[in-house]
């Protein structure tokens, strides 16, 4: 803490245009020399975009920045290192197969004069006594990809040290990191600033602001609300500032109509190997029929993968998702969904599962005990996997390589006589299912990131609209994709949901806007009218038209029985549409919320981490600080 | 229900038919396919100019004419008695030779063409085709009839096909490095079978380093008297049914989806292990039939070598990332670009006459060029659709100035 | 029985007294293939793939071997080639210019990979059929005949050390100063990777290109310089290869040792000390396999006697390592995807 005339940063009305939005809305902001100082703020509100325009990353459309004084321009990362500002990014800038020290000083070599050869000795004790100075359990000579994502920010702290920089920003530190290092990093950011370096740092969780810094800037959509002193506040009152407003039911919401359930999911862990974590951990919830469940939390606590996960595309490392009341006689034949069996078609099918079964499992088998097994490949001769088919060869395998699963080994493999008198409606267990079968059986995603999984941009709308049955009767007969009927339907859907775009039909879906190819996605998919529909962000990007009508859309579902799993980062939309919300924290639930007797910053303070349900009894677990929550639940 | 017509975008015109039909994607695709290809080989003739200009400049004209024509059967001879250069018919064999040469040259460009849909780069086929050119020999001289050499070829190519596809499914292993060494690793290993274990008359008497010619009734039927084979109609067909397989049915389309984007591929529920197999296998079914045609020519086969001795390389599948690479990896832009280079290269006895400096290595140098050029034609495809884009843009001012159609309806 | 099919070939080596030969070739294409492999190193731990190795070895060879090749038949010759020493300066004179060739062969691939974004295994592939046909064109052009076999005179006679001892003579016949710059540049390459501040920076720029931005290194320029110092190792490597190993013929082809070397930078797994012991293993495999082809001839042949197998196995070796250890590999993370500014 010092005097208030050393402001070594000031930012003045700074404002950020990209195309289409603005992302930052006469924003000025001051940094004291010594000072902790953050930046709060919900997903969108700017925070990163800002401190990219003090790095030198991005230029700001108007406004200006000084620094110690005097104006400065900043226009790329040399500069901003000239000028004494250094950054720590969200996505570390490190280079994984080096050691810590080449990453240090790459870019700032320590050399002979000719030649450039290196001498790394010359630094190696300074940066040995920095690491000491500031408690940094730093190994310099392992590699980034063995340390803990704590020791690498850890040398991203020192990269900015060994360049002499005195602004140090971070963006969203704590984000990766596990409740003990995240001590580490307080730790150390109170004792650079007590050294006089000047800390900026992003953040949405509210303790470690309320814990570390010396003052806080909100942000909201672009436009900063006011600098508090921390000592002066609370986080009722900054969680208000962050998200609160008066929340405006814009639809009329019908009574759910609850029914039975339509997906269990139960101890669901999804193990990520990059973060080397597992980024869903235990997870149980179920959503019934005719109710929406919401996911809300933060960008990159878990939702993500407990969707992919569900979905398929993700593996599931262990737990279970069943799905509820599923027409078992749509797996007998996809490309005819309500045909009834004949005896041809049950022969087909036979010999189909049969040759699969050959090529794919024996195959499987043969390579998985080859490299995995190998003390077995000796005793597993190529006869048994054979002798089972051999066995097999006129029932039609029900195993957990194919569409059900049943539980008892006995029942995996029936005569076709036998399944007739199966129930049609049985429970399916999602995690032996392929893609294909998940969405057969009754699951519709509206995916996050539109343009990675829910479009192929370079194909046409009438081939995107028709995704999810282009395999299906009208749309391909004996194999050959019948256009004339592909047009038809993708008609209908754009006049049905109006989706605009240049040429109709044929236009290439690159060609159109965000909102219409989210149009696009959700009318592909809500048409459908699947009992399970999971939407992800279905309105992020979007204008307040179109969301109402998605909105609208999402509860014409819920009412005609469907049940809704819904992930979003929009407080609004949560209490709009949900009729029960689950707070998800690091890849938890903490919280199960009704949206009738909660409020947004109650919502808020689950989100950041500051307080903990437990689930059975609905009541706060007290957490005072992260180290209790290992010993909690 | 009128005030909801006038919210929502006004209705496109009827096209006439030819409108959409030139609309349609696929059509689309083709026509910047072969424009692009079209650049590039005139690009490939615009430096061979220049470099005809360098060496020989008064003969420059008459020389790039030459390599234009002389496939074709047209071009400069000397007149013994003016010493002129007079233009006229050369030759009556090119063309029927072209077209023999082509026909092998068809499918292993698309052996390359087909599995670049998924973006996999299959150089590995030169391993498929030795190895099918090898069985449909050996079958042949045992005495198998033609159908079942090429039959048989074409299942020992699949077989060599499917080892990238599997390591690329299952263990993720570039293709590009494993079709390499398998190429070698079959190279090799014929050789070895061929010392080894092949017996004695089924060598060459004169030159031990060649199996013999094929047997006559191993050889494919002919058509006429010039060297063209049945062989043309069967490569023609499996062309045209890859053609029609990948742009109409449902499994050509799941391929191109994808390449495209294959997150979406998988979103949309489609295996892409099963996909990467059966697409090298294929790949692999095709080079084990072009190695069986290029050997089992009716009129003048060629003689296989099967022995590695020093000096000789693998280069028959290279000849297919040539073809493919100009055919901007379409399946029927093979056959185009095959009959082009076969008619680049038939010109190259021709250039001596022409002028006694321009050698014969011309032809060859005009065919790198060309593929050289091909091989980044994305920027020229990207060039296109800027362009169409522009007009598209323009097409769609006019239109939002003019009156909307209700309006102008309500008035008439 | 199967040992003496293993020790047959060795015991026929033996007697041949071969030693001589066989050293001589492994020195030479150890260096070759390590140049080779160097060549590919730097320009892959750039950030570029590069298939075009085969090329850069043809076009290196060829136009160091046609500068021998202009001295070596020049009418009349003039005295001071015919000693030791003239020869010896025209082979340096050769081999610098076919580091030239090897640079300026270069540009054809990064041009096109940096500015134009095209995919660069298939621009390195049409490089290597484009290298063979210039080299044609200009042997053909400027000896007005239409064989393409380059024919050295320089060696002929003059160089046959005068000893008796047939190792030696097998040793020094061929050796030439080009051997001993090849040693001299791969200390040098390993040396400028491993220690200074420019190999650190290029490695930087094809493991993760935007960390190497953010900390000021130009990206694009590296990506400019990697793969021309690479394609002149090659060229160099070339050059050694078919100026030493050879008989004085030369057809304008690298016999596919470019691609050998990309074997080798998968056993090697991009570091400088394994592809050189990888490449020394190769080159011990094919000088054993072509030294066989001069000496052995058995009775009874079997796998082991058979040239063929020695040649293969280098192959057959590196499509195990590939198999069992692609999921291991330690390739530039972000080699092949061509680098964009705009999205830091």
């Amino acid at each position: 803490m010092s005097d208030e005339a050393e402001n070594v940063i000031e930012l003045r009305h700074i404002t950020k245009d990209f195309p289409g939005i603005r992302a930052n809305d006469d924003v000025s902001l001051t940094l004291r020399k010594g000072e902790i100082h953050a930046l709060l703020g919900e997903n969108g509100a700017g925070k990163s975009t800002l401190m990219s325009i003090l790095f030198g990353l991005y230029e700001p459309t108007s406004g200006e920045i000084y620094v110690r004084g005097k104006k400065s321009e900043i226009k790329n990362p040399n500069d901003a290192t000239r000028l004494g500002i250094g950054m720590v990014h969200q996505h570390f800038k490190l280079v994984g197969c080096y050691t810590a020290l080449q990453n240090i000083i790459l870019g700032y070599e320590p050399t002979t004069k000719f030649f450039g050869i290196l001498k790394p000795k010359a630094v190696r004790k300074s940066l040995e006594d920095l690491c000491e100075k500031y408690h940094f359990d730093v190994d310099l000579d392992e590699k980034i990809d063995d340390m803990p994502v704590g020791s690498q920010q850890k040398v991203e702290i020192l990269k900015m040290l060994y360049r002499k920089n005195d602004i140090l920003i971070f963006d969203e530190p704590t984000a990766v990191l596990t409740p003990q290092e995240i001590e580490d990093l307080m730790k150390s950011m109170k004792s650079l600033a007590a050294e006089g370096k000047s800390i900026l740092f992003i953040s949405h969780k509210l303790n470690e602001i309320m814990e570390v810094a010396d003052r806080v800037t909100v942000l909201r959509k672009g436009k900063c609300l006011g600098t508090l002193n921390i000592k002066e506040t609370n986080p009722q009152e900054l969680s208000r500032l962050m998200v609160g407003r008066d929340v405006q039911l814009v639809t009329q919401k019908q009574e759910a109509k609850i029914g039975p359930d339509v997906l269990t999911v139960k101890n669901l862990t999804v193990y990520n190997p990059e973060k080397k974590k597992d980024v869903v951990n235990n997870v149980s919830f179920d959503v019934r029929q005719g109710e929406i469940v919401c996911i809300a939390g933060i960008e990159g606590n878990g939702q993500t993968e407990l969707i992919y996960a569900l979905t398929g595309l993700t593996k599931i490392k262990s737990g279970e998702a069943v799905l509820h009341h599923v027409d078992r006689t749509i797996f007998n034949n996809p490309t005819k969904p309500n045909q009834k069996e004949t005896g041809a078609h049950r022969i087909w099918r036979c010999i189909k599962t049969n040759v699969n079964y050959f090529f794919s499992y024996i195959i499987n088998e043969h390579i998985r005990v080859f490299f995995v097994n190998q003390h077995r490949f000796l005793a597993y001769h190529v006869y048994s996997p054979i002798g089972n088919w051999f066995r097999k060869l006129f029932k039609r395998p029900i195993s957990d390589r194919e569409e059900l699963v049943y539980a008892e080994p006995q029942k995996r493999w029936k005569t076709f006589a036998e399944i007739e008198k199966e129930p049609q409606y049985v429970d399916v267990h999602l995690e032996y299912m392929s893609v294909r079968n998940r969405s057969l059986a009754g699951i519709s995603h509206i995916p996050e990131d539109r343009q990675k999984y829910g479009l192929a941009l370079d194909f046409t709308l009438q081939d995107n609209l028709v995704l999810s049955r282009y395999f299906q009767n009208p749309y391909q007969v004996g194999g050959f994709i019948n256009e004339n009927a592909g047009r038809i339907y993708s008609d209908t859907l754009i006049d049905k949901y109006d989706i605009r775009s240049s040429l109709g039909s044929i236009t290439t879906v690159r060609s159109m806007s965000g909102g219409n190819q989210q149009k696009a996605i959700i009318a592909r998919e809500l048409d459908r009218s699947c009992p399970l529909l999971i939407a992800v962000q279905p309105t992020r990007g979007l204008d307040v038209g179109a969301i109402e009508y998605i909105h609208k859309e999402i509860l014409k579902q819920r009412d005609a029985g469907a049940g809704v799993l819904l992930v979003s980062l929009e407080l609004d939309e949560v209490m709009n549409l949900s009729d029960r919300i689950l707070v998800m924290f690091n890849g938890e639930i903490v919280a199960e919320l009704d949206p009738k007797k909660t409020n947004v910053n109650e919502i808020g303070l689950y989100m950041s981490g500051a307080k903990r349900m437990d689930l059975k009894t609905h009541t706060d677990i007290e957490t005072k600080k992260e180290e209790d929550v290992n010993h909690g639940e | 229900m009128a005030s909801n017509e006038l919210n929502r975008q006004p209705q496109p015109k009827k096209n006439n038919w030819f409108v959409s039909f030139w609309r349609k994607p696929n059509i689309q695709t083709g026509f910047r396919n072969f424009i692009s290809g079209f650049i590039c080989i005139a690009i490939g003739y615009f430096i061979a100019l220049i470099l005809l200009l360098c060496i020989d400049a008064k003969n420059a004209g008459k020389g790039i004419i030459q390599l234009i024509t002389a496939g074709w059967g047209y071009g400069y001879t000397l007149d013994a008695s003016t010493q002129q250069l007079v233009f006229g018919r050369i030759s009556e064999d090119n063309l029927p030779r072209i077209i023999y040469l082509m026909t092998p040259m068809m499918l292993t460009g698309l052996t390359i063409a087909f599995p670049f849909q998924l973006g996999l780069f299959n150089i590995g086929n030169t391993s498929q085709i030795t190895i099918g050119a090898f069985v449909g020999l050996c079958l042949g001289i045992v005495g198998l009839p033609w159908w079942a050499c090429l039959i048989f070829a074409g299942l020992a190519g699949a077989a060599v096909g499917f080892i990238p596809g599997l390591l690329k499914a299952k263990l993720n292993v570039n293709e590009v490095l494993s079709g390499i060494m398998l190429n070698w690793i079959i190279y090799y290993l014929i050789d070895i079978i061929g010392r080894l274990g092949l017996p004695r008359s089924f060598k060459d008497r004169t030159q031990i380093d060649n199996l013999i010619f094929m047997p006559n009734n191993a050889r494919m039927p002919a058509i006429g008297t010039k060297g063209i084979s049945w062989g043309l109609i069967i490569a023609i067909i499996i062309i045209v049914l890859f053609q029609v397989m990948l742009h109409h049915t449902r499994w050509g389309k799941e391929l191109k989806l994808s390449g495209s984007n294959k997150f979406c591929a998988q979103y949309a529920g489609i295996s892409q292990d099963k996909n990467i197999i059966l697409t090298l296998t294929l790949a692999g079914l095709i080079g084990g039939i072009a190695g069986y045609m290029i050997y089992a020519n009716p009129i003048s086969p060629q003689a296989f070598r099967w022995s590695s001795s020093a000096n000789s390389t693998i280069s028959d599948g290279f000849t297919g990332i040539s073809v493919s690479l100009i055919a901007q990896n379409s399946a029927i832009g093979c056959i185009l670009s095959a009959f082009l280079l076969n008619m680049i290269s038939s010109a190259q006895p021709y250039m001596k006459v022409v002028s006694s400096s321009y050698n014969s290595y011309i032809t060859e140098l005009l065919s790198a060029i060309i593929i050289y050029i091909a091989s980044f034609a994305s920027f020229f495809r990207y060039l296109i659709i800027r362009y169409q884009g522009k007009k598209i843009e323009q097409r769609n001012q006019l239109n939002l100035t003019r009156a909307k159609p209700d309006e102008t309806t309500k008035e008439a | 029985m199967i040992q003496t099919m293993i020790f047959q070939p060795v015991t026929l080596a033996m007697q041949a007294g071969d030693w001589g030969n066989l050293l001589f070739y492994f020195l030479v294409y150890s260096v070759g293939f390590v140049l080779g492999a160097f060549g590919g190193m730097y320009s892959e731990c750039s950030g570029i793939i590069n298939i075009a190795l085969e090329g850069s070895m043809v076009i290196g060879a060829f136009f160091g071997l046609f500068i021998d090749f202009i001295f070596g038949t020049m009418d009349p010759m003039p005295a001071f080639l015919t000693t030791r020493g003239g020869a010896e300066l025209v082979i340096f004179l050769g081999a610098l210019v076919a580091i030239v060739t090897g640079v300026l062969f270069s540009f054809l691939l990064t041009f096109v990979s940096n500015k134009l974004k095209a995919d660069q295994t298939i621009v390195g592939t049409a490089m290597n059929t484009l290298a063979t046909a210039i080299c044609s064109i200009v042997f053909t052009y400027y000896t007005q005949k239409d064989s393409l076999e380059v024919r050295n005179n320089l060696f002929v006679t003059e160089l046959t050390p005068d000893t008796d001892n047939v190792f030696f003579k097998q040793l020094a016949s061929n050796m030439n100063c080009s051997l001993v710059l090849g040693i001299i540049v791969i200390a040098l390459l390993w040396f400028i990777m491993d220690r200074t501040r420019f190999g650190l920076r290029l490695r930087a720029c094809g493991e993760n290109p935007a960390a190497a931005d953010s900390v000021g290194i130009n990206v694009t320029r590296m990506r400019y310089i990697g793969p021309a110092i690479g394609s002149a190792a090659a060229a160099l490597g070339g050059y050694i290869i078919f100026s030493c190993a050879r008989t004085n013929v030369w057809t304008i082809t690298a016999l596919g040792y470019g691609f050998l070397v990309l074997a080798i930078e998968i056993l090697g797994n991009w570091h400088a000390t394994s592809i050189f012991f990888a490449s020394l293993l190769f080159g011990f495999f094919t000088s054993f396999s072509n030294v066989f082809t001069a000496t052995i001839t058995s009775t009874s042949p079997n796998v082991f006697t058979i040239r063929s197998t020695y040649a293969m196995l280098p192959y057959l070796l590196a499509f195990l390592i590939l198999l069992f250890f692609s999921k291991r590999s330690h390739a530039p993370k972000s080699e092949g995807i061509p680098y964009d500014k705009s999205s830091r």
